[in-house]
């Protein structure tokens, strides 16, 4: 991401090499259930059984919408194989909106940042896979 | 901790609406004199006063207080985002449960400013620049949009049509327009809905509920104190009910979160969704009214657009929703939303909702969501 704006937090997300993020989580033990982004504590187990894990970089596209915040802005969530369903921004053309169970891809993406919109960040967004 | 021997003994309102001459603590004033009036209690006799508001500032009962008179009354500020209300009346129920006092009341008061979420997000949320950045590295730019999610996927899983929300839009606005309370008065038609702005693709802007000001207050007591009062049919509170949020898979857990209250509610109240005459729920948004009830076994699942096709929460149906126009024309000043909803149970249970009146009701049921991730959930029966 050496081309693109500073991360917009730490610890969310990392490059995977092909112009793709993988979204960093964290699990209870081998077979707990996943969460995304990385917490300080969980309800399944204690602190010290906290793993940290990486989510696969496609998942299947459960939801989006186009939300008019004073210009179309694409927004999805995204079930992943690992079991959570992550809302995050979705690329594309908002006239040309994609069908719900399209395999994304997760992808780097810059968004302004309140309250001006003057600084911007990268986050992680979903994309469509061409097949 | 139940709440046995608990009663409404009065409830007041301010009107909800934009009121940009009036100040909060204005609205709390009126709500919490009409909430006493209506139950013939002197403010000096209320041993604690809980104050639901979100974001209109510190101390806002305190303030409140400062104007109905120092009464030595306990003050307690409860802010939980939509369900503040909602939260502060049971705080006041608990009192009255636990002994604290043999009556308290909550008010609710709120005033919001347009694009409050987006235009002053570092100031709703505190905690800086990485909270605003938390959001915004997911998408949640705007809450209409999660909802709409929620409704894409409804879409897609039940085969229903934005036509379905649009029908819970019409229906929530012919019901405020029969509430001399609500923000909105007019009724609006299908056509209308759909021909409104689009806020957050299926959501419109007719699907969408205002953002409002205004105030509500309730008053508990005991049996004893509320029969000594004697002033309207006694209204008992059955169930008072709260959790957070235990999901983890979903950015939408609303619906199961509300499913889980609801167990406990009725669990304490001893009654099921059979025994219910009406019911009121967190419609923020259109398509979010239907998912709630699947959620309180209203219906069995899949089955909610075919209770808003037959007309069944209507006034007039076999189990009416929203029976003051809801947050979607009533208005949601956050604040007193959740004290306006156990007004209008209130008044409908007494038979005194004039144009509105549910005939013959006796039970009611009151939900609520807060920023998505509590649930209130409060059961009142005409003893």
């Amino acid at each position: 991401m050496a081309d693109l704006p500073e991360p917009i937090l730490p610890d969310w997300f990392e490059p995977t090499g092909d112009g793709r993020l993988r979204l960093l989580a964290q699990r209870c033990g081998p077979d707990g259930p996943v969460v995304f982004p990385r917490r300080a504590r969980s309800v399944h187990c204690r602190p010290d059984e906290l793993e940290d894990t990486t989510l696969s970089v496609e998942a299947e596209l459960w939801s989006w919408t186009v939300a008019d915040v004073g210009m179309p802005v694409m927004i999805a969530q995204a079930k992943f194989p690992e079991g959570p369903v992550i809302q995050g921004y979705l690329q594309g053309d908002p006239a040309r909106p994609p069908e719900i169970g399209a395999v994304v891809e997760v992808v780097p993406h810059v968004v302004p940042l309140p309250p001006k919109g003057e600084v911007t960040a990268t986050t992680y967004a979903f994309r469509v896979k061409k097949s | 901790m139940t709440v046995d021997d608990v009663y409404v003994a009065g409830v007041g309102m301010d009107r909800f609406g934009r009121f940009p001459d009036k100040s909060f603590v204005d609205h709390g004033v009126v709500a919490a004199g009409a909430a006493l009036d209506d139950a013939g209690v002197e403010w000096r006799d209320v041993g604690a006063l809980y104050c639901g508001a979100a974001g209109v500032g510190l101390i806002p009962g305190n303030r409140v207080v400062e104007e109905l008179g120092r009464n030595g009354a306990e003050i307690v500020n409860v802010d939980n985002a939509s369900a503040s209300g909602a939260s502060a009346f049971r705080q006041a129920c608990l009192a009255v449960a636990e002994g604290r006092t043999p009556i308290a009341m909550a008010v609710g008061v709120g005033k919001m400013q347009r694009d409050a979420f987006g235009a002053n997000m570092a100031a709703w949320l505190g905690g800086g620049e990485a909270a605003v950045r938390k959001l915004v590295a997911t998408g949640m730019i705007q809450p209409a949009a999660v909802f709409a999610m929620v409704a894409r996927r409804r879409m897609h899983e039940t085969g229903c049509d934005p036509t379905i929300f649009a029908r819970v839009a019409v229906k929530s606005h012919r019901h405020g327009a029969l509430n001399p309370y609500s923000h909105f008065q007019k009724e609006v038609t299908l056509d209308e809905v759909l021909a409104s702005r689009m806020v957050a693709d299926p959501l419109r802007l007719l699907d969408c509920c205002p953002t409002s000001d205004g105030g509500a207050a309730a008053i508990v007591t005991t049996r004893a104190v509320a029969e000594r009062l004697a002033r309207h049919p006694l209204v008992r509170v059955l169930a008072s009910q709260a959790m957070s949020d235990i999901h983890l898979d979903e950015p939408w857990g609303d619906a199961i979160l509300t499913r889980a209250t609801a167990a406990r509610a009725y669990e304490e109240a001893g009654v099921g969704p059979s025994d219910l005459d009406l019911f009121q729920v967190h419609d923020a948004f259109s398509s979010e009214e239907i998912e709630y009830y699947e959620a309180l076994d209203i219906c069995g699942p899949g089955e909610a657009e075919k209770l808003v096709l037959e007309g069944a929460t209507e006034l007039g149906g076999r189990i009416p929703c929203n029976t003051d126009g809801g947050l979607l024309s009533r208005g949601h000043p956050l604040g007193p939303t959740g004290l306006a909803q156990i007004w209008e149970t209130v008044v409908q249970l007494r038979g005194q909702a004039g144009p509105r009146q549910v005939d013959g009701a006796r039970t009611g049921l009151i939900q609520l969501i807060g920023a998505g991730n509590v649930c209130l959930i409060h059961i009142l029966q005409r003893a």
